[in-house]
């Protein structure tokens, strides 16, 4: 078989497996919502008291940047699963043993995740053309103008995104939870450096590139253009700004070029993993010399004893069938045992911030830390079960859905509560009663969604990536609507946490309902 | 002490059944549940664990369908399922303590019968180490651990003995042997040698459907008379493939010496031979397809 056929039949099961998996439909779904963040205006492109008139290349580039900015991070998460699909099902050992090279392999999955992520940005782009369609303002419905920056800015940084998926997954520390965290402050730097460098190196999402051409652009239509730029959640009415009309860019062969780069990036980033990645060796098993420390009594062979009288013996087993607490603690020991030492530390480390700093800087700046940073610890509620096939086993336990699920749920929440709650106490203290009570519909929300989109999609990534978009809508942006953990005041104003535990009620009950449903299968 | 299960079927859509019209009574001892794979012996098997529900038919446990009150069985259950997995981060100890609290046993029970459990499955040296580090012989002797953990009336082991080593594979048949005086054991597998030391009763399906249920006596009666040792030259073997239902072969100087199953001699040479319970096996296996001669 020739290696282009074995690369593509490599893909084709991995596009496959992923987009019939429900978490696709997630990606979708995700995809779709900032696609209408953007047609709605929550979303934007801002340049002061300017804005852009509503044409065909505006329109484009403005999708094209929410593209390459948001997609690249929830992207990231969506995809870095392919190679630990392969080594959770066991298909990576049997690919192990064929003659199919480290390179090819982790080509193949790069590729596979770039497919996924241009379906994406191909969504956007019909969004776009939506947009353009509904909320035109000059020009035609000129597809030719509205597509270049999709091409030349969105799907360089995608593909960038697919290899820096694959790297994350060769690279042994950085498989698990550390990568994810790493990941997001690299997201942040990928996006700062370009723009506080002015290089176009390390300009892999095209941000700098589209805003010098802009700004240039801007400043010859309206000269005292301060040279303001943001993506993203701006105040301000866009009837208050004085419209422009931006006629696109021009792609010159260096333009081209500078957009090539990433691509460049990304190949380099496959053939460093290809280096480094383990191709599927597991570690070395315990030896069962191991189990034989001198002195202790661990039986004469190998292997499983002949049963002695205990095996014989009838234990009276007491059944403690209706506390709850030890499962609580068994499920809380499970959810934080995994976790390495570092994070622990961190969270410490927060926590003890929010005692000390100033309330408000607290609950602006420290309360989005805070809420983010056990994510993949509530992003394994209600699928670690499936992930590691305890499933059989655990549900067939008695009141697996009265007492595991709130046991599980309980859980998630006492980490959201043990997390805001040096926050929540100086809230209290300075008689901030309805913050508190905000704060707190916040922390019931977060595992309640995690538990049911846990339960439904039966992985990880539904949630981290609607978490991930609301959070960074939400707690970071502070988009009143979307701020579940009551940032700033306008969320309260705006009656968000009355709908969070609304939302967190039907959540609960969604759980529920799943994970009867999965019983009932 | 009394499992019944009554037309039990299960479909998963239109034309696919997993079960089809089961029916079996199950007393205290060990039942051995043969068949191929795809019989239906893991569906069964899950059905009878309570994580799997039956589209038709009943199950009662005691006299209480499981389906409705499936908890009256969870709580003296103990299932090994064929595909065991477990937490890699947690120690066999931490593990077995996390299911310990999910089946429901008090603080003191767990830590006795855990400390007893390791013993037995010979892994309390290794009890403080991840289980993501356990070989896979490991991983299923905790497999065999938690499922004791509440000291089962009910014990369900779907091939139980996979990824076992062949002197761990006899100990744990004389350990279900020795489990089974006041408890139904079920043990589900395709090796016949599994069962064959320890079942007091075998059930054998095929593709959905219960095609016997006897005790091994009765099975071995069953095929008495119908096994055939036959000599035949190496080159035949494939026309008389065709013809008979072969049970094993040996090749010999001579040629090919086969166990056949039929009702009369398979040809000139041919000599009757006790049956094994394999052979009884075989012959449950494929007497509703096979043209018997």
């Amino acid at each position: 078989m020739s290696a282009s056929r074995t690369l593509f039949h490599l893909i084709r099961a991995d596009v496959l497996e992923r987009t019939r998996r429900r978490s696709f439909l997630v990606i979708v779904a995700a995809t779709l919502f900032l696609g209408y963040l953007v047609v709605n205006g929550t979303i934007g492109l801002h340049l002061g008291r300017y804005r852009g008139v509503m044409n065909a290349p505006w329109i484009g580039l403005m999708m094209a940047l929410c593209g390459t900015t948001f997609v690249s991070l929830f992207g990231f998460y969506a995809v870095k699963n392919a190679v630990a699909r392969d080594r959770q099902t066991g298909v990576g050992q049997v690919l192990a043993g064929t003659p199919i090279g480290k390179l090819p392999y982790l080509a193949a999955k790069a590729l596979s995740n770039f497919l996924v992520l241009a379906v994406v940005i191909a969504l956007l782009a019909l969004a776009a053309i939506l947009l353009l369609l509904i909320r035109r303002e000059a020009g035609t419905v000129d597809v030719r103008a509205l597509l270049p920056p999709f091409f030349f800015l969105a799907l360089p940084a995608m593909f960038f995104t697919a290899a820096l998926a694959v790297f994350f997954e060769s690279m042994p520390g950085l498989r698990g939870g550390l990568g994810n965290i790493a990941f997001f402050f690299l997201w942040i730097l990928l996006l700062i450096l370009p723009l506080a460098t002015r290089s176009l190196w390390t300009d892999v999402t095209g941000v700098r590139l589209a805003m010098d051409r802009l700004q240039t652009d801007i400043r010859a239509l309206a000269p005292d253009y301060d040279g303001h730029f943001t993506l993203g959640i701006e105040n301000g009415a866009p009837h208050d700004k004085i419209p422009l009309r931006w006629r696109g860019m021009d792609w010159t062969a260096q333009d081209i070029g500078w957009r090539l780069l990433p691509l460049g990036w990304a190949v380099a980033l496959i053939a460093f993993a290809a280096l480094v990645f383990d191709r599927f060796d597991v570690k070395a098993p315990h030896r069962e010399k191991s189990a034989r420390r001198p002195g202790r009594r661990t039986g004469s062979g190998n292997g499983l004893l002949k049963p002695p009288e205990l095996a014989l013996r009838l234990l009276a087993v007491v059944l403690d069938r209706t506390r709850f607490g030890r499962m609580l603690l068994a499920e809380l020991r499970l959810m934080l045992q995994a976790l390495p030492w570092w994070w622990h530390g961190v969270a410490v480390t927060l926590w003890v911030f929010t005692l000390i700093e100033d309330p408000a800087f607290s609950r602006a700046a420290l309360l989005p830390c805070l809420s983010l940073w056990p994510m993949f610890l509530w992003s394994a509620m209600g699928t670690k079960e499936i992930r590691e096939r305890t499933w059989p086993v655990l549900f067939s336990c008695p009141r697996p859905v009265a007492r595991q699920l709130p046991a599980l749920w309980t859980a998630g929440a006492l980490v959201a509560y043990a997390m805001v709650s040096g926050l929540m106490v100086r809230l209290l203290i300075a008689g901030d009663l309805g913050v508190v009570l905000a704060i707190g519909a916040g922390a019931l929300f977060v595992p309640t969604l995690a538990l049911a989109l846990g339960v439904w999609s039966g992985g990880s990534t539904a949630f981290e990536i609607v978490y991930f978009l609301a959070w960074y809508l939400g707690p970071l942006q502070h988009m009143p609507a979307l701020d579940f953990m009551a940032t700033g005041d306008a969320s309260i104003l705006a009656g968000t946490p009355v709908i969070v535990l609304l939302l967190t009620t039907l959540l609960g009950l969604a759980a529920v309902f799943g994970r009867l449903r999965f019983l009932r299968l | 002490m009394q499992l019944i299960i009554d037309h039990l079927s299960k479909q998963y859509a239109r034309e696919i059944w997993g079960l089809r019209d089961v029916s079996l009574s199950v007393r205290a001892g060990v039942l051995g549940l043969l068949g191929p794979n795809g019989a239906g012996k893991s569906t069964l098997m899950r059905i009878l664990a309570t994580i799997t529900r039956p589209t038709g038919g009943s199950v009662s446990w005691n006299g209480i369908d499981i389906v409705r009150s499936p908890d009256c069985v969870r709580t003296v259950l103990g299932y090994l399922p064929q595909d065991f997995g477990v937490y890699p981060q947690l120690t066999p100890q931490e593990f077995l303590e996390y299911l310990a609290a999910a089946k429901g046993l008090d603080a003191p029970t767990a830590r006795r019968r855990i400390d007893d459990l390791l013993q037995l499955v010979n892994l309390d040296g290794v009890r403080h180490q991840r289980l993501g580090g356990f070989s896979g012989g490991m991983r299923q002797r905790v497999g065999i651990a938690q499922a004791l953990l509440n000291d089962p009336r009910l014990l369900i082991v779907d091939e139980p003995t996979a990824g076992l080593d062949p002197e761990e594979r006899v100990r744990f048949r004389n350990l279900l042997s020795d489990l089974s005086g006041e408890r139904i054991v079920i043990l589900s597998t395709h090796i016949v040698s599994d069962v064959e030391a320890v079942a007091t009763d075998l059930a054998v399906m095929v593709r959905g459907q219960l095609v016997r249920q006897a005790t091994p006596e009765a099975f071995l009666q069953a095929t008495a008379g119908r096994v055939w040792e036959w000599l035949i030259p190496s080159d035949e073997l494939p026309a008389v493939r065709n013809r008979f239902r072969i049970t094993g072969t040996l090749r010999k100087p001579e040629g090919m010496l086969l166990r056949v199953l039929a009702a009369t001699a398979p040809g000139a040479g041919a000599r009757p031979v006790e049956p094994t319970l394999e052979d009884a096996y075989l012959d449950a296996v494929t007497a509703p397809t096979a043209g018997n001669p």
